[in-house]
Formats: structure tokens, sequence, C-alpha cells
């Protein structure tokens, strides 16, 4: 518990990192949010999946999370603070199940903002219609978002400690879901199901043509074992020169 | 206290430090010596944990440091003065800190105003200037009250004024007892505080000795003046003592330490005058064995 405190007590006294992501997260999501509901709101009937793409929206703060547990493992490195972190607490996979608490906390706070935003939105411009409900399924995408905020805060500060640079981090990720995924995916058709990509989506739900939860969770939650194993041990055989 | 044994470290084809054994003795100042690229760096991350040894290993209080109970209340480290996220302030560095080793934020107060860094606590660290840095990283070593300090090169950018500070405090720290290893190219620093030295080169140990000790023997000489000067000139000689020169009845002595020739003389009941080792610098000595 003292270890997961210094964690926290890292990121909010070093709060401009979370702050510019937090900012860059709410001008995502508010501009979703307007392309939404304002042409939402002027059609007579709303779209079928209206209320549940809010829930959509809103999980475009993956995006931000994920950002956020890369910069939680690589900052220690990039400004050599984590010479003290592992002198304060030499068994260092103990560091990283203390930052991995810490990711999640932070990440789960990153997501409130983006959920209040457009429901707050969607109940101020339609919110009056008999045709807007946000209800079981909503709720139930909400709480898939914070599972999922939860694993990608995860996934983040594995790959950020496993590689301890920033840009190559972020890179890696990126590069990962946008180009090798989708390629991989095109070339091999029946590895879809087994790719991060689709298993996040499925997670993540809302999206009919992602694979099922069941199906997505252990897959998702073996790449994370992996992904953890690897941080592990790289970060307890790494010299800190 | 802090022990070293056939230490063996690489980084690819560079050797750092090759089969390095010395130990550091309980409640003195060790000062860690050797050119730019000896190892030195490289040893105190062996015994601080943060480097794995290809071979051999490094023990503080008779365990390696990742087995200490409780690390930063047993051993205080400066290692570097840029260990600082530059967007935090100096106070929230060490709370920081303090949380991941459980001190209270009293304490926090208590190294903040022993450092005479108080004034500065609430600025960032990224304003802060070098000696401020590295008072800041010896708050941070002396959080926990630890009995063992290691000291990378801690008067690395203090001014004249602050070297003289650090100095007070480590002899004073000493004074409590604790144990320190300074590492520090600045070798007038070094003669001034510590009690022994230990000298390593490309890695390789070199000499371990009293501070005084070695300085003279780089000098070639104990100074030694009694009256009965021929008497104590053929004891020496039996000793297979070399006498370097003397004139009149002073000796000047090689080989030997001013702690053998004084109880050589007393247990030959001869008078001295004078025994000391010669006025010379630990940096000729330092410069005449890593030659």
């Amino acid at each position: 518990m003292r270890l997961v405190w210094a964690e926290l007590l890292k990121i909010a006294t070093a709060y401009r990192t979370l702050l510019g992501i937090l900012l860059a997260e709410i001008a995502v999501v508010t501009l979703g949010t307007i392309a939404h509901v304002h042409s939402a709101a002027r059609d007579p009937v709303l779209p079928p999946r209206f209320a549940p793409d809010l829930v959509g929206i809103a999980a475009t703060s993956i995006l931000f999370t994920t950002l956020l547990g890369v910069l939680i493992a690589t900052t220690e490195y990039r400004h050599g603070t984590i010479t003290l972190t592992f002198l304060a607490t030499p068994v260092r996979e103990r560091v990283l199940g203390a930052k991995a608490v810490a990711a999640i906390v932070a990440g789960e706070l990153l997501v409130v903002p983006a959920l209040v935003i457009p429901i707050v939105a969607a109940t101020i411009w339609v919110g009056d219609r008999p045709d807007y409900h946000f209800g079981g399924e909503e709720w139930g995408l909400v709480g898939r978002l914070f599972l999922t905020t939860a694993l990608v805060s995860m996934l983040g500060l594995f790959i950020g400690a496993a590689l301890t640079r920033q840009l190559g981090a972020i890179v890696l990720i990126l590069g990962w879901l946008l180009f090798v995924e989708p390629a991989i995916s095109a070339l091999l058709p029946g590895t879809t199901d087994y790719l991060i990509g689709p298993a996040l989506g499925g997670v993540l739900g809302g999206d009919t043509s992602a694979p099922s939860f069941g199906r997505s969770f252990p897959v998702f939650a073996a790449y994370l074992v992996a992904l953890g194993a690897l941080a592990v041990f790289l970060t307890r055989r790494r010299d800190i020169t | 206290m802090i022990e070293v044994e056939h230490l063996t470290k690489r980084f690819r084809n560079t050797t750092a430090v090759d089969d390095l054994s010395f130990k550091i003795r309980e409640g003195a100042i060790s000062g860690f010596l050797g050119p730019n690229g000896a190892g030195k760096t490289t040893t105190l991350r062996v015994v601080l944990g943060l480097v794995r040894p290809n071979a051999g290993r490094a023990t503080v209080m008779g365990r390696p440091y990742r087995e200490l109970d409780s690390p930063t209340r047993q051993v205080g480290a400066v290692l570097e003065a840029a260990n600082f996220h530059p967007g935090r302030s100096g106070r929230n560095h060490l709370r920081v800190l303090a949380a991941a080793t459980g001190a209270s934020t009293a304490r926090v107060d208590e190294v903040l105003a022993l450092v005479e860094l108080t004034e500065a606590a609430d600025r960032r660290a990224g304003g802060y200037s070098l000696g401020m840095r590295q008072r800041l990283s010896l708050a941070g070593a002396l959080l926990g009250d630890p009995q063992v300090l290691v000291l990378d090169e801690p008067a690395n950018g203090l001014d004249p004024q602050g070297i003289r500070w650090l100095r007070e405090l480590l002899l004073s720290l000493a004074a409590e007892g604790r144990t320190i290893l300074i590492s520090s190219h600045v070798l007038a620093e070094i003669e001034q505080i510590a009690d022994e030295v230990v000298i390593v080169h490309r890695g390789r140990f070199v000499a371990q000795a009293e501070t005084s000790e070695l300085a003279a023997r780089a000098s070639g000489g104990i100074r030694v003046r009694s009256p009965q000067v021929d008497r104590l000139r053929s004891l020496l000689a039996e000793g297979g003592i070399e006498i370097g020169s003397a004139e009149g009845d002073l000796l000047v002595v090689n080989g030997a330490t001013t702690a053998q020739i004084g109880e050589l003389a007393a247990a030959n009941q001869i008078v001295l005058h004078e025994l000391a080792a010669e006025a010379s610098s630990l940096e000729e000595a330092f410069l005449e064995l890593t030659a």
C-alpha cells in the first residue's frame, strides 16, 4: 500500500503530464460528442445506437489511458528517478506491481470526464425526447469501459516498463495496432480474433463486428500476462547505469 | 560493513570492474579513488544492487543490498545530481521518497533543514543549480537516517563554501558512528576527511591504506627523529626496513608505517622526538599508483 501511495504521489506531484493528457482527452471527447449529439438532435428520430455510441465516444479515453500507462513506466527512466525508486525498493517486481495499481487508479479517474461529457451533453440536448434512453445496455458498456481501462493501463505500463523509452513504446503500440495487426488480419484472416486490437474491441463491447466478450477477455488477459512477465523479466535484469 | 569480493562487471566488450575485492570498515570515512573510467561508479552501483555483476558479489552489513530488510533506512546513497523530475519541487521529491521508504513528513522537513534547502524546497527541482541538486540528493540519502552512506562524487557542482559545508556535514555524520564510502576526483577533499582510501585503476584493485600512510608511502618516508638514532637505525635495518636518508638525528624511513616504527622504538626503549608521515599529498600517491 505504501508503494502504491508513493506511485500515486509521483503522478500527483508531477501533474503537468496528467493534466496534458486530461486536456487532450477532454478535447477529443468534446469534439466527438458535439459531432454525435448535435447531428442526432437535428433528426426527428434518434439513431438506433445513439445511446450506446455515447459510451463509444467515451471509450476514446482508452487511447489516453494507454499513453498514461506508458508514461508512468517510462518517465522514471527518462528523468533518472528510477535509480532512487529501485534504491528504495530493490525488489523491482514490487515497484512494477505498485505502478500497475497506480496506473489503473489514474486511468479510471481519466475515464470519468470522458463519460460525463457525452452523457451530460446528451441529457441536456435530447434528454427530454421519448426515444432517448440510457439504460441497462449502456450501463453494461460503462462497466466494460472501466474494465477495459484497467486492462489497457496495465498494457501501456508493461510495454513502457519493457522498453523504457517513451517514444519507442508509443510508436510500437500505435504501429502495432494501426499497421501490423491489420496487415496480419488481412493476410491471415483466421487469426483476427487472437490479435490485441480485436480482443480489445470485444472486451469493450458496443461493436457488433467485434468478437464476443467471452472470447476476447481470455485473449487480452493472455497478452497481459505475457507482457507482464516480459516486463518483470527485463526490469529485474536491467542494469541501472 | 561494505564488502566487495572478486567483483567483475562487463558491459559488452568492456570490462568495467575486474576481479575487484576490498572491505570498508565500520564507522570510518573511506575514500574510493580512481581515474575516470576506473570502475568506481559501476562498483558503487553493484554495491547498491542497481547493476548485476558478471562474477563476484558485494554486500552491505553482510547481505546483498537487495536482501536488506529496509534498505534506505540502512544505506543512503547519492549517485547523480540529476535524478529528479524537473517539474517536481524539492519537497515533493522528498515526499515521494519518504512515502516509498515509510519516512515521515516531519523527517522531510528535518533533512531539508539539514542540507539548508528549506527556503528553496517548494521550487521546482528543474530550476535548481547543480549545488542545490547535490544538497537535495544528500537530503534524500539521509531521509532514512541510515547507518551507511555511499556517495558518488558528492562535491560535484558545489562552490568552495558548499564543499566546506559538505566536509563539515560528512565529518559530523561520521562522528555519529556512520560508515561513509565516498568516491571523488577531488583528492584534496578526500585527504581532508577520509580515514582510509581504496584506489582502483582500470577496474582493478590498486591499493587500500590509511590516507596518511598512503601519502607517506608515495613520498617515500616517515620522518623519525631520535637522540638514539644510530641504535634505531640498526634495529630498523635488522627488521629489513629501508632507510631512505639520514641527517643528524633525523631518519627518513621507507616501507614502514608510523605504527611499526613507534612500536619498535617503544619495545627497545628508544626515545623519539618526532614520528610523522612526511607531508605529501594524496594526489602524489594517487598519481604514482595509477600511473
